[in-house]
């Protein structure tokens, strides 16, 4: 448009004239724009940035320390620097942050330096991070491994021994594994059923039956056995202990059964730094969370989204399509179809915490209240479906996206034309057939989108979630290996909701900060991927049709 | 002749037919279902107490009533009883009265305390009245919302307008779905970078972040200055580009502000820009505050205004816009005159789309604002909004309490501010689209 016309005045020389021309507004109108998309680019660089950032293994720097006239040894990763506050009361030095570790004999595990007190800089080549399964990262030096009493290693070829148990502690930990999920937990769930079936028979006044009684017993037994098995394997992954010696002297005495991982980040080349790395984000997906969610992994929470999902997506797509199909197929335009269209604009724009208050009230403590009083009365007053859990979550985030599949599908069915379902109906097929048979799956890729779009919404909703079935942290998993194998009453962990937590509730800030800008780029990069797969599929589609069916 | 069709096709025919039509119902139904429970839940809290003229009776009077033996029973209304010897009680919804031993008043209080609008459900005392005020919530969602529109609005609009009417066709079919994707960013993304990243940085460069908002207009105009000097075919060549080229200016931009913070607050505010907030202007100044609130929900809301308003420039007919430049308009004036009024419907629906959005997030308020119950419109202080509230309180919330149902009515409200704003948005849009196709 802009080429088309000459400004009439000519070239804007003076301050008025150039006012008067409106170009100043079109640059501001520019600066808008360039706003919108720094702003976009800015959060999608920084959580980029943070996010990798974290599984990088880092220098371990050594330093004195000098306080008030006390000195001190400190050992641990720089985490950030700040330039000092320009109010003039503190000294104007800058501030180190530095994760310090050894939470345990030394705590706190994050500290402040100033820079001016900091002598004596190094990064010596022998110091080790140890990631165990309790009280956080250590750093210091290899003194001594421990078999039992006897000293096997000290020093420099610690090292070698370690890493030649390595195979051997994997296939104790494996074996741990197997013997509490086949053995321990299958007791307890068996038992978990007798006391059902006990409290089933209490309710009607019926004492227990004898063979429960036996069965009890025969199991109770058993579980005796699985839990000598565990602590025969326990003792043996922590019959091997290392020692540590900080920097200041005291000794970490460290079991083998708990060490996680052990790197000499000061000595690994560039190959080994890039090795770790993935090594670290394959754990961060992998594992479950520990130390009250600021170490380990998120997958309880990729398991959990997905599966909230999947259940909510078969709810959504049958409900979607069909309101499309009547709205754009057989209602007639007249006033119902103008009410059904506004009460489809509200429900996109009624803030997604209603839904949650309502999925609360009437989904939990109405429907699965009466559920629970129907079929579960032995279990009273314990709730079983009365308490927020996964379906309830899948239902009310299915009313929440129901809009987007709607409005996604009837834009689909808009673009099919006219002649292709006068085609099939003149050639005899009812409306139904030609429906079912033509126009939903040509619509196919539409629908598509739209389902791929709630997907994106609800992996993302944090509020309604937190009502209705999202906990900070759930021991098992919705699914596993007893009947009925998905239990769509357990509470379950949601990565949107795992941000909020890390971020907002946890005890130790510091150390869950780096974990949530990885969680955060987690979640933004499944949406973003998510959505342009949406609107590249809807592009083809337009494109598509364009081309062939046209008329 | 016409075979009458078998059964089964028959059958299928009018089954989907009545399926898609309960489909259709079932939207009404739905929004029908989430109105009516909450009503449902809410309307005991609007009861009249059993008992109302009790107000200050004397202990032989209120010995006289029965007392409840279960005195912790869940107490539906309250209602304040005094009695001479500073003991008062509770009357019940059954009418029973419920001692406890009054608290001493504390230093310039009153025996009652003179009311005052707040909202305080719990405490760490035993003898505590709970107080129910909306109106400390009511002002702070609104503030949260006024302040995100603030900055929402400019950008947005602004931005649709450039993008529509002047950016080269080729950035714009990458520039669009761009700011369209930034809507589906979970806001509990952008809560948590606001609120762990951008608050800590704003309350450290305080002079840089509000400068920032007269300085990048202000060096933008100069630019445009500087380019008016330049031949009309380069100043012509470079505007459809200007959104783009605009961002490293910013960069830059924010980069010396930020740089240069420190000198600049001891140049502006005599060292300490909080410390000139709080004695010159009388402002607190509070880490999480509506300033951050409003930064990061106006990010969250500008693709909402930004795509509705883009639509409805965009799909302003041609041979309007033709016809007034070949009648010898600037672009400006055919923006400002014509094409702007055309759409401007469009653009208020997408402002009021916007609105409803921002009333009702929750995740970047809970995690931005400070949640302090405060009713005050002051930028640099927090506020706690009806959705964080729910948030918070709700999971807590002791099933049918007053409490309970006081929130399922907040809830309520919410519904129906963005119903209202909704639907006025929507039937607007209805009639925009009529008016273009009528063109």
């Amino acid at each position: 448009m802009t080429d088309q016309v000459e400004v009439a005045e000519g070239k804007a020389a003076g301050w008025s004239d150039w006012w008067r021309s409106g170009k100043p507004l079109v640059w501001l109108n520019a600066l808008a724009v360039a706003l919108s998309i720094s702003a976009v680019a800015g959060l999608l660089a920084l959580l980029a940035v943070r996010g990798l950032a974290h599984f990088w293994p880092a220098e371990v720097l050594a330093f004195e320390y000098l306080d008030q006239g006390v000195k001190t040894r400190v050992v641990g990763e720089l985490i950030r620097r700040e330039s000092p506050s320009s109010d003039g009361l503190e000294a104007a030095s800058e501030q180190w942050l530095v994760k310090t570790g050894n939470r345990r004999v030394n705590p706190p595990d994050f500290r402040w330096y100033a820079r001016d007190g900091i002598a004596n800089l190094r990064t010596p080549a022998d110091l080790v991070v140890v990631e165990r399964r309790e009280w956080g990262r250590a750093y210091g030096r290899l003194r001594a491994l421990y078999e039992g009493d006897a000293r096997v290693a000290s020093g420099e070829r610690v090292w070698a021994e370690i890493e030649a148990r390595r195979e051997q502690l994997q296939s104790l930990r494996a074996a741990a594994a197997d013997v509490q999920s086949k053995g321990v937990d299958a007791i307890d769930h068996a038992l978990e059923q007798l006391r059902i079936e006990r409290r089933k028979r209490a309710f009607d006044a019926l004492p227990p039956s004898l063979e429960l009684v036996f069965r009890e017993r025969e199991l109770k037994e058993r579980s005796a056995e699985y839990e000598q098995q565990l602590r025969e394997i326990h003792a043996a992954l922590n019959r091997d202990r290392l020692h540590l010696d900080t920097m200041n002297g005291e000794r970490i005495e460290l079991p083998l059964g708990d060490l996680i991982r052990i790197w000499r980040p000061n000595q690994m080349s560039w190959s080994e730094k890039l090795g770790h790395y993935f090594v670290g984000v394959r754990l961060f997906l992998t594992e479950g969370p520990r130390e009250a969610n600021t170490e380990g992994g998120v997958f309880p929470a990729i398991f959990g989204t997905s599966l909230m999902v999947l259940l909510m997506s078969v709810l959504v797509t049958p409900f979607g399509v069909l309101a499309a199909l009547y709205l754009h197929e057989y209602a007639r335009q007249g006033l119902l179809v103008r009410i059904v269209r506004i009460a489809v604009s509200n429900l996109a724009g009624v803030p997604s915490i209603v839904y949650g208050v309502f999925g609360l009230g009437f989904f939990v403590y109405f429907i699965g209240g009466s559920i629970d009083e129907l079929f579960y009365a032995h279990a009273r007053p314990a709730p079983t479906f009365g308490t927020p859990g996964l379906i309830w979550a899948s239902f009310t985030l299915a009313l929440l996206t129901a809009p987007v599949v709607i409005l996604a599908t009837e834009e689909g069915l808009a673009r099919i034309p006219r002649s292709i379902r006068e085609g099939s109906l003149a050639l005899g097929a009812t409306k139904a057939e030609t429906l079912l048979r033509v126009i939903v799956p040509m619509a196919s890729p539409a629908i598509l989108t739209g389902v791929i779009l709630a997907v994106a919404r609800a992996a993302g909703a944090a509020a309604p979630l937190m009502l209705v079935g999202v906990v900070k942290f759930a021991p098992t998993l919705p699914i596993d290996g007893h009947f009925p194998y998905i239990h769509l009453e357990r509470q379950f962990m949601h990565l949107g909701f795992h941000i909020y937590d890390l971020g907002f509730q946890s005890q130790n800030v510091e150390a869950a900060r780096p974990l949530v800008f990885a969680t955060a780029l987690l979640l933004v990069m499944v949406i973003l991927l998510l959505n342009s797969s949406a609107i590249l599929l809807r592009s083809r589609l337009e494109r598509r049709y364009r081309s062939s069916y046209q008329d | 002749m016409r075979r009458p069709l078998a059964f089964r096709r028959r059958f299928v025919d009018a089954l989907l037919k009545h399926l898609a039509g309960m489909g259709g119902g079932g939207v009404i139904a739905i929004i029908t279902l989430i109105f009516g429970y909450l009503l449902f839940v809410a309307a005991p809290a609007f009861k009249t107490p059993s008992v109302t003229e009790l107000d200050i009776i004397d202990a032989q009077a209120a010995a006289a009533l029965p007392t409840n033996p279960a005195s912790h029973a869940p107490l539906q209304t309250r209602q304040r009883v005094f009695g001479a010897d500073d003991t008062y009680a509770l009357l019940d919804a059954d009418g029973y009265l419920n001692f406890f031993p009054s608290r001493p008043p504390r230093d310039g209080e009153t025996h009652p305390p003179p009311p005052s609008h707040a909202w305080q459900s719990s405490a760490s005392e035993s003898n505590f009245e709970p107080k129910f005020s909306f109106v400390p919530l009511i002002v702070g969602t609104f503030k949260a919302a006024f302040y995100a529109m603030l900055i929402a609005v400019p950008i947005a609009v602004l931005g649709a307008i450039y993008t529509a009417y002047f950016m080269a066709p080729a950035m714009r079919r990458l520039i669009k779905p761009g700011i369209e994707v930034m809507a589906a960013m979970p806001t509990v993304v952008l809560g948590f970078l606001a609120g762990l990243w951008l608050a800590p940085l704003v309350e450290s460069h305080l002079t840089a972040t509000l400068l920032s908002f007269i300085a990048l207009p202000a060096s933008v105009l100069l630019l445009s200055r500087l380019a008016s000097l330049l031949p009309d075919q380069y100043a012509r060549m470079i505007e459809p580009w200007l959104g783009a080229l605009s961002v490293p200016l910013i960069a830059l931009m924010v980069w010396l502000l930020f740089r240069f913070d420190a000198a600049l607050e001891s140049l502006l505010f005599s060292g300490d820009a909080q410390y000139w907030l709080r004695t010159v202007l009388g402002l607190d100044y509070d880490q999480r505050n509506a300033l951050i609130v409003g930064i990061a929900m106006g990010i969250a809301v500008v693709p909402v205004i930004f795509s509705i308003s883009e639509d409805a420039i965009h799909g302003v007919p041609r041979h309007l816009t033709s016809g007034s430049l070949a009648l010898g308009a600037t672009p400006w004036q055919t923006l400002s005159n014509l094409v702007v009024p055309f759409a401007s419907p469009g653009i208020f629906s997408a402002i009021m789309i916007g609105f409803g959005r921002a009333v009702g997030e929750t995740m970047i308020v809970l995690m931005v604002a400070g949640n302090t119950p405060l009713a005050n419109m002051n930028l640099f202080e927090g506020m706690r909004t009806f959705a964080a509230n729910i948030a918070i309180e709700l999971p807590e919330s002791e099933v049918g309490s007053s409490h309970f149902r006081l929130l399922f009515l907040s809830a309520l409200i919410l519904f129906v501010v963005t119903f209202a704003f909704n639907t006025v948005a929507e039937v607007v849009r209805t009639r925009l689209r009529k008016r273009y196709a009528s063109l």
